[in-house]
């Protein structure tokens, strides 16, 4: 199989162009994935770039983007594939009226196969980017229907057929860790944490996706996200609420965290009407900024 | 990468020697991870050794909460200084550090995360015997030793899992009508394509919330740790778990954290709580209440609450440390005994009575 990225740093290059700033054991992670054609799992809090990083590889491969929202009661005909039942019967109809028997092999035929992302990914003539995301949400019997997807790159179609892969795509496998999820997948994965970002890697970040912000703004607010993730909040803010706080920050025109509008986007920062009073609480001690 | 490596180390057995050492530590590496671990040497090649770090724990760590234990043993085996001369490197130590310490005549002195190290090895052999013996089953919780709470811990594990599995109050599945497309489009096709009817599928069982209201008060102290050892048991059954601590006030988390003051007031922390919008309970959420009855609120507010939180969730349960406790005369007559709201009073006071109490829950069908 050929290598998509020559190493872990033209990785982080190719995903950098894209404004996505990966950190080196992410990046490392990530190469790893690709080079072993083996799926990674990625936990961590929410809103710190999870899913995003597959929506960089995929742009930075350009290459397509297949994704899987998982939730309670996901199955194999919203994951794997499905059939085009009310194509069929109207097929069976249309023999019937025609006075012609109908062929089995016709009504399971790719015509009636309809590609869920899992499949549409293996089935891709390119080596696409597969993002299940937030498995922890979906049932484990529904881990066990990947298993056979993410290990042998192929999905058995009792009607049709085994579908494999040419090209095993690079599957990015998200969680919260909501729930546990089971050994079997965890072993056929690699794994990545990412924790929310330090206070530098926040900056770099506010900087690739916030072109117009001021370097002296992104490095405030970088410095502010770190005092705020130590106080006891009911959800910590991540990278993605930063990004909004500092679009709202910049959108009211506010070139410092001292504006007097700051205060009013809070909003886009947190969202627990207890969280917003915890931080106007302490608002002077966040923004002081030591000489 | 640039570890010291004595002559008669080739990398494949000191990659052997490494991931027993992680298997030692608490790791399940199967023989699949070790050889992916060569594979990612032989894919990356020369590389800074963070990076080597961090590509070893890719496939070599499948949980956040391992990491910790992989770089420890990590930096242990393959980084122990070997300035200082001293005890000559045990026989028994095949480290690339060790033996190049033999070769050297030096020895490794205890750096803080080798200390560290060292004694959580040390705890954790004595938790793992511990486990192996099992506490004492009708010890009472407060009195077990540090060893014996990591293995009340495991075993509280297990209840909490049977617990997830029960067969609540107002839990049952009702009969949806999912059409099953497949099985009526394999009907229609044995009737020569004749469609006689849809063919509904059984609606699956849906995975349950759990919603813990733990009390954090003075009394409770001594009983916390059971019982948040016994919630992460659950945790790991439940779709989703919200906890809310209490004392004399409630403490909205997701988290478990302690809040201190005394006098606890189950009613008005129970309202408060309730109160606040954005909490998901419903008949898919198994409610839990971890207290020992004391209670100086008002009697009306708290039964209130309680008929609320039941009618709300699928099932209410009170975990009460004390109620099988001899000498507790007070929490018998506790709320959570009088309450027509509570489903089921279990004992937590010691592991057996958990597990007593856990056994008399319903069990589903072949569960």
């Amino acid at each position: 199989m050929s290598m998509v990225f020559d190493s872990p740093d033209t990785l982080t290059q190719a995903l950098a162009d894209t404004g996505y700033i990966i950190d080196d054991e992410l990046a490392t992670a990530v190469y790893l994935a690709a080079a072993l054609a083996r799926p990674i799992l990625i936990e961590g809090p929410a809103g710190v770039g999870k899913t995003a990083v597959a929506a960089a590889i995929s742009q930075a491969m350009e290459t397509s983007l297949h994704r899987l929202q998982c939730y309670e009661g996901l199955d194999a005909g919203h994951a794997l594939y499905d059939w085009d039942y009310p194509r069929q019967f109207m097929a069976i109809r249309l023999a019937e009226a025609g006075d012609t028997a109908i062929d089995e092999n016709t009504l399971y035929s790719d015509r009636y196969l309809l590609q869920r992302p899992v499949l549409a990914a293996l089935a891709s003539a390119q080596r696409a980017v597969l993002l299940i995301d937030e498995l922890d949400r979906a049932d484990e019997a529904f881990e066990a229907l990947l298993l056979e997807a993410l290990s042998d790159w192929q999905i058995s179609i009792p009607e049709y057929g085994t579908v494999t892969a040419a090209t095993p795509p690079i599957v990015i496998v998200t969680g919260n860790r909501s729930r546990e999820l089971s050994d079997a997948l965890r072993r056929r994965c690699l794994y990545a944490w990412i924790d929310y970002p330090s206070a530098a890697h926040e900056t770099r970040v506010l900087k690739a996706r916030l072109p117009d912000i001021e370097h002296a703004l992104a490095e405030q607010i970088s410095r502010f996200l770190a005092r705020v993730r130590g106080l006891d909040l009911a959800k910590q803010p991540g990278l993605s609420e930063s990004l909004d706080w500092a679009r709202a920050m910049i959108t009211v025109g506010a070139s410092d965290l001292a504006h007097e509008r700051v205060p009013t986007t809070l909003a886009a920062l947190v969202k627990d009407p207890a969280d917003i009073q915890a931080l106007r609480t302490h608002w002077h001690a966040l923004i002081d900024e030591p000489a | 990468m640039s570890a010291p490596v004595g002559p008669r180390w080739a990398m494949p057995p000191a990659m052997a020697v490494f991931t027993q050492r992680l298997r030692a530590a608490g790791l399940d590496i199967g023989s699949g991870e070790a050889g992916d671990a060569l594979r990612v040497l032989e894919i990356l090649g020369v590389q800074p050794v963070t990076r080597v770090q961090a590509a070893l724990a890719a496939v070599l760590v499948r949980r956040a909460n391992d990491r910790a234990t992989f770089d420890a043993v990590f930096e242990r085996f393959w980084f122990q200084p070997i300035a200082e001369p001293a005890v000559e490197a045990a026989p028994d130590d095949d480290t690339p550090a060790a033996t190049t310490r033999r070769a050297s005549g030096t020895s490794a002195p205890a750096t803080g995360a080798t200390r560290a190290l060292r004694a959580q090895d040390s705890d954790e052999q004595e938790a793992r015997g511990a486990a192996a013996r099992g506490p004492e089953p009708a010890a009472d919780y407060a009195d077990l030793s540090a060893a014996d709470r990591a293995a009340t811990r495991v075993l509280a594990r297990r209840a909490g899992q049977r617990l997830a599995r029960a067969r609540h109050r107002r839990l049952q599945t009702r009969g949806q009508q999912t059409i099953d497309w497949p099985a009526t489009l394999r009907a229609s096709l044995r009737r020569g394509g004749e469609l006689g009817g849809f063919v509904h599928a059984r609606a699956a069982r849906r995975r349950l919330r759990l919603f813990v209201f733990a009390d954090v008060s003075h009394s409770m102290r001594q009983y916390s740790a059971l019982a948040l050892a016994f919630v992460d048991g659950l945790a790991r059954c439940f779709h989703g778990v919200d906890i809310v601590t209490f004392a004399d006030r409630a403490a909205a988390t997701s988290r478990a954290r302690p809040v201190t003051g005394g006098g606890t007031r189950i009613g008005e922390s129970l309202a408060e709580t309730l109160a606040r919008p954005g909490r998901m309970i419903d008949r898919h959420t198994v409610a839990l209440i971890v207290s020992d009855g004391w209670d100086a609120g008002d009697d009306a507010v708290r039964e209130a609450a309680l008929g609320q939180l039941a009618r709300r969730s699928g099932a209410l349960y009170w975990l009460d440390p004390l109620a099988d406790h001899p000498d507790y005369f007070a929490s018998a007559a506790g709320p959570q005994h009088e309450s027509p709201h509570v489903d089921r009073v279990v004992a937590a006071r010691s592991l057996a009575s958990l597990e007593a109490g856990i056994r008399r829950l319903p069990k589903l069908p072949g569960g």
